[in-house]
Formats: structure tokens, C-alpha cells, sequence
């Protein structure tokens, strides 16, 4: 199986649900290179199309979902989207020039807060990566990173004071991520942001950051801003990785304990071939060679 | 090539980062707080973040995704998320050869460089870059027909001691303008623009102005070539 | 508080006023905004507010300005700024700052309608706003190298003034419309020693896009007190 038909098993996020034009306007996007047409109907009832060819529509997370297959690889559940209590924010999308699988290893990673979020989600001195566990869930199939810890000046909109913030990680599906929190008004319960990846083609992504908070104090502008804040100081980040593409090779990039999550994802990307916006080998861009591996 | 000119020294003052293209590299060209310069492949080995993007901590230059310091060998000193452990001496960047002469910021990717050839005491212009081919530009050079002093009459004489490097020289006004040219890409080139040093401001200025003049002139001479 | 100021973090505008308000040191409140994706400034609550329908605002009793260049007059009028901000007495100085002031609306105009697109897809006549956001670069790019020359390092002389803090966002944030279209600072040396120069200032702060300060918080590492890495240490 290719890489592009790997990627066409699974769901992808194209609109937010409340923002989707009404009847007779539409709205257009792309989708693994393929160009797609949302409608809302005059019954309001959605659809999606490429070359007047319908496919499966899924309306779950706040976000319209949806995928070449006929025969798609199930949604993955977030357990938490069922508490009510909770509040959902769908922060919107922002478009990145970069493969669609750097966007989501630079969601999993800590050791850039000081530098890249500093002064809100790290700073110096606090740069120290405690050592964590990353396995990989044969029955879910997914990557879970847990007991991650780091100091966090400014952990969301609620907190005023710095705090060791802990940390869970999940990659349910290639190009899905989701983390869990310290809440920072309330001890019983976590956090969780996501972010949901449509990748325009290899080199270009479409991220729609989505959050499921226990957040009474802060209006929902304020909720946004501070996820649109946090992405575009990655955004910076993404577009200026060279290869765009996230390189498969160990030999290609030098990770250390710190990186634990992004070797386990790449490591999990390459077993099941989901390459969509990879390189597999050196030899794809013999300029990005490196000279040696560090400590894998 | 050898050595290739990639921007005047007064733009990169000590504890700055610039980013240069020389043929198909892209480089990072940074100095320490000390003033020492260095030139290496633009990516950081951890992540492959552009290291241009970087910042400089004393002799360090350290990447801005994760922090990593490289000493002047590029050799990575500091990794910040283990700030206790030493790191392998493996971790380098890939260095390129750089050197200063006559003001000017010289680097060479090939093993082998001859020394510059620039002559002493100019004063640096400017650097400017230009949207159309390198050829374009030198020919539109070629055929300028313009005065850049007042009472100047002599038009200028061009002399092209080599292939990236030209002089334009008016010798009513006592004034010779030295250009390096560096290929960026089918499209896109810079001119590396020096002056004799008894240059006064104003005379900067205008110069400045004249290759103003010249890219307007080439841009819009492309243009009408290519469509 | 001194004012309220009606705020979006991603938007370079509404950074000119936090960057001067946070080097003056004046504290205010400041209320967010959701310019992206629910169009906030345009709804009906804030159009009563302010009927320009933009961001940043300004309120101060029924002071209400809509417009960053009468802000930050105001601001150093009204924060007793140092003279160099708004020089009082230099008539001359004041027309070139109000000149800068005007360039900023054509960046605006240009590169901050190209940011837009580029992060949330806004429409545009793209090749237009590229070409035009060159332009602008090329301008003030040829003007500060034409002050090096004289020695100073801002747009109307040695100090920095508000026409300065006017035109710094949307130059600084000019990377993120695209690469390889003109509008990178790589060719622009004039303009990366002027944002040095800026972030350099007492009370500097980052947006997403211009990074922090990083250089400045010079620290020694004690090299010989690290202890080697285990090899494996990834395992």
C-alpha cells in the first residue's frame, strides 16, 4: 500500500460544525491534494464532495470529519468529549507550510517551551526534561506518553502562578494528538487539548487546535486566543525545519531521552506505513544527511 | 567558486545570526559576542530547525527550537533539556570555511579556497538584493547611461576585473564603486556594493540611491523580457 | 486603570500598542477579542463600541480611538513618554513621524492583509500584496540604510520614536506571509539591525512571530561540571 492510500483509511477534520456557510454557499478545501466541496443543504444537512463523488461525512468533536475511504478505520474516541461540563472550544485553523506529521511531533514535544513559548508554557531556567514513559497500546494502537512533567510559568489562561504542570499524551491515529493537563483550578481533573490535523498534501497542513476545559472564569475569546497564541509560536517553528517532510531515517535527526515520544511516533509511523508527508530514507534528500545519532 | 561574498561586514555585528545561500547551501553565518566568525549548514542535527532562526549566548550559537549550544567548532556544548550531561562529541553542525577581507564576509564550500582578491580600505555601501537573473542585471549594467553626481558629465566606466566582481568608476567626481555579485537562484541575486573610503556621507547616499536606480532598471528590463 | 485596550495577541496592530504600553510601563486592562475564527469586532456589541469594526480600540472615559497611530500619540502625550517618542518641540521630527505613520498603514495594507491569508486564508489578491509588500521593505530597507550612514539606527534619528514602533510589527512579522516571495529579512541587513535594535529596548515583549529576546539572558555554562550522557540514553 502506498503512502497516499495508507492515509486515505483514516478521518479527517474540514470545518468547525457552527461554522459551515448556509445554503446555497459553500465552502471549498483541500484534502491529501484532492480538491473537496462542503455544502450544507437547504435542510441543513452536510455534505462533502470531490469530483461530485460524496464521501463518508462523521460530525463528532465540534468539527466536521470526513474520508476517501468508503470503508474508513473507526474515529478514536476521546471519552472526555461526553462531559458535559466541560467546555469545547474550537479554536479555528491555521494554515502551516510543513508536512502534516512535523505539526503533530511538534505537539508532542516539551523541551522547546522555554525557548519557543517562553515566559508562558516554559522559561529558563527550567529546562530540565524529567525522564518519562512512552509505550505504545497494542489494543488501541496508539502511542501514550505518561508521567510528563514540566515547570510551567503560565500553564493556561486560569493560572497566575508557575506550577510543575504533569502531562499525558495520546496519538490515536497519524495525524491526531491529544494531551491531558494539570487543570489549573481543579485538582480531580485534566485538561484536554488536541489538535486535529488536515493535511492539504504532504508539505502543507491545515491544524485545527480543539480544547475540552474545566474553565469557568475565562471568556471563550480568551480560551481561543491563548491556543492561537501557543500555535502560531510553533507555526514559526514548522515552517523552517529542513526537510519539510518528518524523516523516518534515525539518521537523519539526533533525538536524546527528552525526545522519548517523538521516536516512539516515528518508530509507530514507520511499523504501520503511514508515510503520508514522511521520508523514509536518506536517500529522498541526501542533503539532510547527519553525521551521527546521539543516544538512541 | 570558492570563495563567494555573502554580505558587508558592518551588517553582522558581533553576537548576530544572518542566513546566506552559496549555490545549493544554505548557510548560517553568525558571530560571537568575541567577534568570531563562522559559517555552517543551516540546520539544527537535532530537529533540523533553521539555525539562522538562532540566537548567539556569549561564544555560543544556540538553536531556538530546544535551545542546543554549539561552540565555534559546531560542535554541541549545551543541551538545555539535560542541562547536567555533557553531550556526545558527535553532535555537530556541518562547518564551511569563512574569512573577512576588505570588508566584505567571505565563504567558500568547497575544500579548497584561494584568498579573496578585494582591495584594502573601501567602505562598505550596502548590500541589495534583486528579483531577476544575475545576467539580467549585469547587462542592464552594461548599458547604463546615467550620472550620479551633479556636474558629472563623464557618464561611468565599467570594468569587470571578474566574473562576481565589478568596478564602476567616475573620474570627473573621483569616485569608484566596487560591486560583488552573488547568485541566489535563476531568479534572485545580491549585489555586495563598496566605495572608495574617502567617501562622505552624502555620497553614500547617493550611491545607495544609484543601485536603487539600477534594480528598477533591471527588474522592469526582466520583466519585459520574459513576457 | 489608565485605558482599556480591546486586544487580539496575533494581531500586529493591537501588538503596537501593548509593545509601547509595556516600555512606558503603564498598566491597563486589557479585554481579548475573538478577531479569529468568530469575527467579534465585527458584531453588534462591538461595533457600539467602535464603529470602525477593527482592533486594536482604545477607551479612556469616551475617548474612543480606532486608529494605532492616535494611540500612541496619545499614550506618550498622556504617559509623559520621553521626548524622543514624540519630540515636542522639533517640528521638523514630528512630520517625518507622522510620514512613518502613514508608510505603517500601507504595511498593514500589505503584509498584514498577507499574514492574514497565509494563517487563516483570507481572501486576497495575492500577487499584489506580495509585490506590494516588497515594495514597502525595499523602502524603508533603503531609508535605514540611509540613516547608518549617519549613524543612527531608527527611522528619524538616534532614538527610536513612535513612527518606529508603528512600522516594526507588520516588518518584523513580514516572514510569516511566505517564503521565498521577497519577504524575508535575509535581504534586508538594514532591517535586522533595526529589529535588533528595537527588541533591544527596556520593556521589549514578543508576539507569535518575533521571537523573545533569547540573546539577552546571557548565561554562563559551567561546561566541566556536565556529566557525560549514557550511551543509549534514548532507551
Amino acid at each position: 500500500m502506498n503512502a497516499l492510500d495508507h492515509a486515505k483509511q483514516y478521518w479527517y477534520p474540514v470545518a468547525i460544525l457552527d461554522s459551515i456557510p448556509t445554503y446555497p454557499d459553500v465552502k471549498n478545501t483541500r484534502l491529501l491534494g484532492m480538491d473537496i466541496t462542503i455544502t450544507r443543504q437547504k435542510d441543513g444537512a452536510l455534505s462533502v464532495a470531490h469530483n461530485e463523488e460524496n464521501w463518508l461525512i462523521n460530525e463528532v468533536y465540534d468539527h466536521l470529519w470526513t474520508s476517501p475511504s468508503k470503508t474508513p478505520k473507526p474515529i478514536f474516541d476521546v471519552p472526555e468529549a461526553q462531559e458535559r461540563d466541560r467546555r469545547f472550544v474550537p479554536c479555528g485553523v491555521v494554515r502551516v507550510r510543513c508536512s502534516p506529521l512535523r505539526a503533530v511531533e511538534n505537539f508532542l514535544d516539551i523541551a522547546h517551551f522555554p525557548f519557543v513559548h517562553t515566559d508562558i508554557l516554559g522559561s529558563e531556567p527550567h529546562t530540565e526534561v524529567a525522564p518519562y514513559s512512552v509505550d505504545i497500546d497494542d489494543d488501541k494502537d496508539e502511542v501514550i506518553a505518561t508521567k510528563v512533567k514540566f515547570f510551567q510559568p503560565q500553564a493556561a489562561k486560569s493560572a497566575s502562578d508557575g506550577i510543575i504542570t504533569d502531562y499525558v499524551y495520546r496519538v490515536p491515529s497519524p495525524m491526531n494528538a491529544i494531551l491531558y493537563k494539570t487543570c489549573p483550578t481543579r485538582d480531580d481533573v485534566q485538561d484536554v487539548i488536541a489538535i486535529f490535523v488536515q493535511p492539504i498534501d504532504e508539505e502543507t497542513c491545515d491544524v485545527w487546535p480543539w480544547m475540552a476545559l474545566y474553565d469557568d472564569d475565562s471568556t471563550m475569546a480568551e480560551m481561543i486566543e491563548f491556543q492561537q497564541l501557543i500555535f502560531l509560536q510553533d507555526r514559526s517553528i514548522l515552517e523552517n525545519q529542513v526537510p519539510t517532510k518528518l524523516p523516518l531515517d534515525p539518521k537523519m535527526e539526533i533525538p536524546t531521552r527528552a525526545d522519548l515520544t517523538s521516536i516512539a511516533y516515528r518508530r509507530w509511523l514507520k511499523r504501520r506505513g503511514a508515510l503520508y508527508g514522511a521520508l523514509l530514507n536518506t536517500t529522498d534528500n541526501p542533503k539532510g544527511t547527519s553525521n551521527s545519532v546521539a543516544a538512541e | 567558486m570558492t570563495n563567494v561574498a555573502v554580505g558587508l561586514s558592518k551588517d553582522l555585528p558581533n553576537g548576530r545570526v544572518m542566513r546566506a545561500i552559496v549555490g545549493e547551501q544554505d548557510l548560517v553565518v553568525w558571530r560571537s559576542k568575541s567577534g568570531v566568525l563562522s559559517a555552517w549548514d543551516n540546520r539544527c542535527p537535532h530537529r533540523g530547525m533553521r539555525l539562522s532562526h538562532g540566537f548567539v549566548r556569549g561564544e555560543a550559537l544556540a538553536c531556538v527550537y530546544h535551545g542546543w549550544h554549539y561552540d565555534k567548532t559546531a560542535t554541541c556544548r549545551y543541551i538545555p533539556a539535560h542541562p547536567e550531561l555533557e553531550p556526545p562529541e558527535t553532535i555537530k553542525a556541518q562547518r564551511f570555511s569563512s574569512t573577512e577581507k576588505g570588508g566584505l564576509i567571505w565563504v567558500s564550500i568547497e575544500e579548497q579556497s584561494t584568498e579573496p582578491s578585494i582591495p584594502d580600505n573601501l567602505k562598505a555601501i550596502r548590500s541589495i538584493s534583486f528579483a531577476c537573473p544575475m545576467m539580467a542585471l549585469k547587462q542592464v549594467i552594461r548599458d547604463l547611461d546615467f550620472t550620479l553626481v551633479k556636474d558629472d558629465n563623464s557618464g561611468w566606466v565599467i570594468q569587470e576585473k571578474s566574473d562576481d566582481q565589478w568596478m564602476m568608476k567616475s573620474i570627473k567626481a573621483n569616485i569608484s564603486l566596487h560591486l560583488f555579485f552573488q547568485n541566489l537562484s535563476e531568479q534572485t541575486c545580491k549585489i555586495h556594493a563598496l566605495a572608495n573610503s574617502d567617501c562622505a556621507p552624502d555620497t553614500m547616499k547617493k550611491m545607495s540611491q544609484a543601485l536603487e536606480h539600477i534594480r528598477r532598471l533591471a527588474e522592469k528590463h526582466y520583466e519585459v523580457v520574459v513576457s | 486603570m489608565s485605558f482599556t485596550l480591546y486586544d487580539y495577541a496575533l494581531s500586529g496592530n493591537c501588538y503596537k500598542i501593548r509593545l509601547f504600553a509595556n516600555i512606558l510601563n503603564v498598566e491597563y486592562e486589557r479585554i481579548a477579542v475573538e478577531f479569529y475564527p468568530g469575527a467579534e469586532h465585527r458584531s453588534e456589541k462591538m461595533l457600539q463600541i467602535s464603529p470602525a469594526g477593527t482592533l486594536p480600540i482604545l477607551k479612556k472615559d469616551d475617548m474612543v480611538l480606532s486608529e494605532t497611530s492616535a494611540m500612541l500619540f496619545w499614550m506618550a502625550k498622556n504617559f509623559n513618554a520621553a521626548d524622543h517618542w514624540w519630540p515636542e518641540n522639533d517640528v521638523a521630527a514630528q512630520a517625518q513621524i507622522i510620514q512613518w505613520m502613514g508608510f505603517a498603514s500601507d504595511l498593514t495594507a500589505t503584509i498584514g492583509q498577507g499574514r492574514l491569508h497565509a494563517l487563516f486564508q483570507t481572501p486576497i489578491d495575492k500577487d499584489k500584496i506580495v509585490k506590494g509588500g516588497r515594495a514597502a521593505l525595499r523602502k524603508i530597507e533603503a531609508h535605514l540604510t540611509e540613516q547608518s550612514f549617519d549613524g543612527f539606527s531608527f527611522l528619524t534619528g538616534d532614538k527610536p520614536t513612535i513612527a518606529d514602533i508603528a512600522c516594526f510589527p507588520y516588518v518584523a512579522l513580514s516572514p510569516d506571509v511566505g517564503a521565498n516571495i521577497g519577504l524575508d529579512h535575509d535581504d534586508y541587513p538594514a532591517i535586522r539591525n533595526w529589529i535588533y535594535a528595537l527588541k533591544s529596548l527596556n520593556g521589549f515583549i514578543p508576539m507569535p512571530g518575533i521571537y523573545a529576546m533569547h540573546e539577552l539572558k546571557d548565561h554562563e555554562i559551567d561546561y566541566g561540571a556536565q556529566k557525560p550522557f549514557k550511551t543509549g540514553a534514548a532507551q
